[in-house]
Parts: structure tokens; sequence; C-alpha cells
């Protein structure tokens, strides 16, 4: 998992590969983490009280805030793989655009 | 990178593992980490690397690191090595901080004589510690506080009081405190990293008063602001003002994003004892926690001011020194022992 070496810098492709991980191996752990952290960006995002954010899982919330369109849509008790997808290809075009 | 260099990589490891196996902790909560990062290395050790991609590899890389680091420190938190009476200090601050059980303080000590370092990789870098459960199925209870302090001067308690300062950078970096308030309202990076001293600052005045202020204008002196520090005069400034209750809007911000953060107050928690007992050249009897980290603050002010106990009695500044100091270790000592006993004697 890239991801792991990453995540400090904010890298989009750390991210992209975040997401890769969990549709490919199906890992439960992994799909649970990115449950939490869907549910607190929706919290982000609607109360704008970053006070509020896991200190353990702030960087990634706070990344997967400037996505509000698509986080908004996913419901997190019941996560599809087109969710997966759609945000992994929005990182996508920001890194294209980025790099 | 290649398959052969990760094996390289992994024989450098095992030789430092080997080496670590007849560790002694005092603390259990040590012994049950180390038997993990065993765990961990030999499951890392049974893969097949030549089946890898770059980036796997690259991953793999990054978990070798991670115990190598792990090694190093347990290594010199061992009975024998470790500077018990400063830990036991930081330990207590942390207390107030986090009730978890979950963070250990560990120390590494370096050759640099400003060596005093804060590493958050071991105690906050939540993702290793997810992968080992997800990838592992290897599960850490707790987590490493990583202080560096240097070599020479790991039993002096003077210029330890610089280690309450890196524990407040953990405490910010685990409640993302400076994080948070920069997002809140909207810090420039350099704003960021210097309100993340302010806060490491004001953190360690609350238990040691202005003592770390005397050592940072030694050791910094008179610096101007720069990309990683605010100035000295502005660090000494803000500290002054927190210990007087005077406003600050930086202050302020700290202050009331701590609160909201992690509902604990920022405040002057010191109960400062008298110094008789040191001017007598005996240790002094400590009851309470407050009255431990006072400890440093008396010991400074002891070591600045001339003392006519001791100069009466011809005693050099080095005997002076080293005097202090022991009577500081002491106290502190004295003061875990009372402890333990009172936590095993029925009452």
């Amino acid at each position: 998992m890239y991801y792991a070496i990453n995540q400090d810098n904010q890298n989009l492709e750390a991210y992209c590969s975040f997401l890769n991980e969990i549709v490919n191996t199906g890992n439960i752990y992994y799909a649970n983490l990115f449950k939490e952290i869907i549910s607190q960006t929706q919290n982000l995002i609607h109360t704008h009280d970053y006070y509020k954010v896991s200190s353990e899982r702030f960087g990634i919330v706070k990344f997967f805030a400037h996505f509000p369109d698509v986080i908004k849509e996913i419901d997190v008790n019941n996560i599809k793989s087109e969710d997966f997808q759609k945000l992994s290809s929005c990182f996508e075009s920001k890194f294209c655009t980025a790099s | 990178m290649s398959p052969e260099l990760i094996r390289l990589h992994l024989s450098q490891l095992k030789k430092a593992i080997i080496k670590s196996e007849t560790n002694k902790y005092a603390d259990n909560r040590k012994q049950e980490y180390h038997d993990n990062i065993l765990t961990l290395f030999e499951r890392i050790d049974s893969l097949d690397f030549s089946k890898c991609s770059i980036s796997e590899l690259i991953h793999y890389k990054y978990i070798i690191d991670f115990c190598f680091i792990s090694i190093e420190f347990l290594d010199n938190s061992i009975l024998t090595v470790i500077p018990h009476e400063i830990v036991y200090c930081l330990e207590k601050a942390l207390s107030d901080w986090d009730d978890t059980n979950k963070y250990i303080i560990v120390i590494s000590l370096s050759n640099d004589l400003n060596g005093f370092w804060f590493n958050s990789m071991l105690s906050l870098k939540e993702i290793y510690y997810d992968i080992f459960k997800a990838d592992f199925s290897i599960f850490f209870k707790h987590r490493l506080i990583q202080i560096t302090l240097p070599k020479y001067l790991s039993q002096d308690y003077l210029a330890n009081v610089v280690l309450y300062h890196e524990l407040g950078h953990f405490i910010d970096q685990r409640y993302g405190i400076i994080e948070k308030l920069s997002s809140a309202i909207s810090l420039t990076n350099i704003e960021k990293i210097h309100y993340g001293e302010f806060f490491s600052d004001i953190f360690a005045s609350q238990y040691i008063g202005e003592a770390s202020n005397y050592y940072l204008h030694y050791i910094a002196h008179e610096a101007p602001d720069s990309e990683s520090h605010p100035s000295t005069n502005s660090r000494i400034d803000l500290v002054e003002k927190f210990l007087n209750g005077k406003t600050d809007p930086i202050l302020d911000h700290l202050k009331d994003a701590t609160f909201k953060i992690t509902g604990k107050e920022l405040k002057d928690r010191r109960k400062i004892i008298k110094d008789d007992d040191f001017k007598a050249f005996i240790p002094t009897n400590i009851v309470s926690d407050e009255e431990l980290h006072s400890i440093f603050e008396i010991g400074w002010r002891l070591w600045k001011n001339p003392l006519p106990e001791y100069s009466d009695k011809h005693i050099g500044e080095f005997d002076k020194y080293r005097i202090i100091n022991s009577l500081m270790e002491k106290s502190i000592s004295n003061y875990m022992v009372v402890n333990k006993w009172n936590k095993h004697v029925p009452h």
C-alpha cells in the first residue's frame, strides 16, 4: 500500500493507490477505514468544523473534503465499487492537472 | 530498488534484532511492542520479494525502516540506559493529556549537544499500524513516543527542561491542534510552523514555568524569525504573557483551539515547592505531581542566583552544578519510590 509512504504529502497519486488497493484486494479493514473517512468527510463538509475531525485521519479527511460533490453522494452504509471509481477518477484528473 | 537490496536491509535488521533479544524493560508494554516487531520481522522475512513490483519493494523498505527505528529506541530504553527520572516526569505530564495508556515514551541518545527532538513516526503515523493490522494481522496495542536527547546531557536536569517542549510537540500532533487551528483560521505555512513552536513553549511552561526559557535563551540566543522557528524574543515574550495571565491574539487562539479539540485547558499547572531543602543540601519531599514538575524551576532558580549557603562553604560552580543535579534526581527518585510503594500498600 504505497499510500503509507506519501500520506503526509497529501499526494494524489498515493490516495489513488489507496482506493485501488481497496477495490483490488477487497481488504475489509481498508474498506472499513474508507467508510470511516467518508463519514468524517461528510461531517466536515456539512459543519465546516475542523475541530471535530479525528486527528488520526485529519490529513486525508481534509483532502477528501475538496471533492464535496462526489463525497456527498456516497451512502456510507452502502458503499459501492462505483463510489471508489468515481472518487479515484476525480483524484486522477486533479493529479493530471496538478502535474 | 531490487529484491537483493531488500534482503540486505532485512539482514541488517536481523542483526539488530538478535542483539536486542536480551533487552530487559522495566515496562511490560515495551516487551509486548518488541514481541510484535519480532513477529512483523518474521512475516516480512518469509516473503518472496522476487515477485514484488517496485512500489511493493518500496513499501516493504519503509516497513523495515519502521522496525529498525523501533529497535533503536527500544535498545536505548532498557533498564540500564534510560534516564528513568526525567522520563517519569514526562509520563506524568503526558497523563494529564492522554489517559489511554496507549503511548510509551522511549528515548534515543544523540551525539549532538543540542539534539533534543521529538519524532512522530512510531507514535502518530497511524497508517503503519493500519497496514500491520490489515496486511499482517498484527495488532499493536501501544505506540512509541520517540524523544531524542543529547547523550552527554541525559542526566542533566537543568538542560532536560527542553523535553517538556518536545512533549508539547507530541501533544500538539496527537490531537492535530495546530493542524486544525491552521485550517480554521487559514494560517500560512510559516505561521503554522511558528504556532507549533509557540504551542510547545506554552505547553512546557504550564509545568516548568520559565525554566525552559532560560535554556532556550542560551542555545537560541536572540535568534530572529526563521522558517522553522519564531524569534527567541517572541517565544520568551509569549510564555511570560501566559504565565502572567495576559492576553495575546496568538495565545488566545492556542488556548481556544486546545480546549475545543482536547477538552483540556492550557493553564498554569504549577505548585512550586520551597527551595529550603536544596539550600540545606538535602533532597526535597515532593507530595504531588504539580510539585514534581516544579523541581526543574527550583533547580534553575538556584543555579541562576547567588547562593550564600553554597558560597559560604566555598562550593565552586562545578560542584554546585553537580549538587543541584543530584538533588533534583534524588528528589524525583524518592517521589517515584513513594508513589510506587503507595500503589501497592493496602490502605
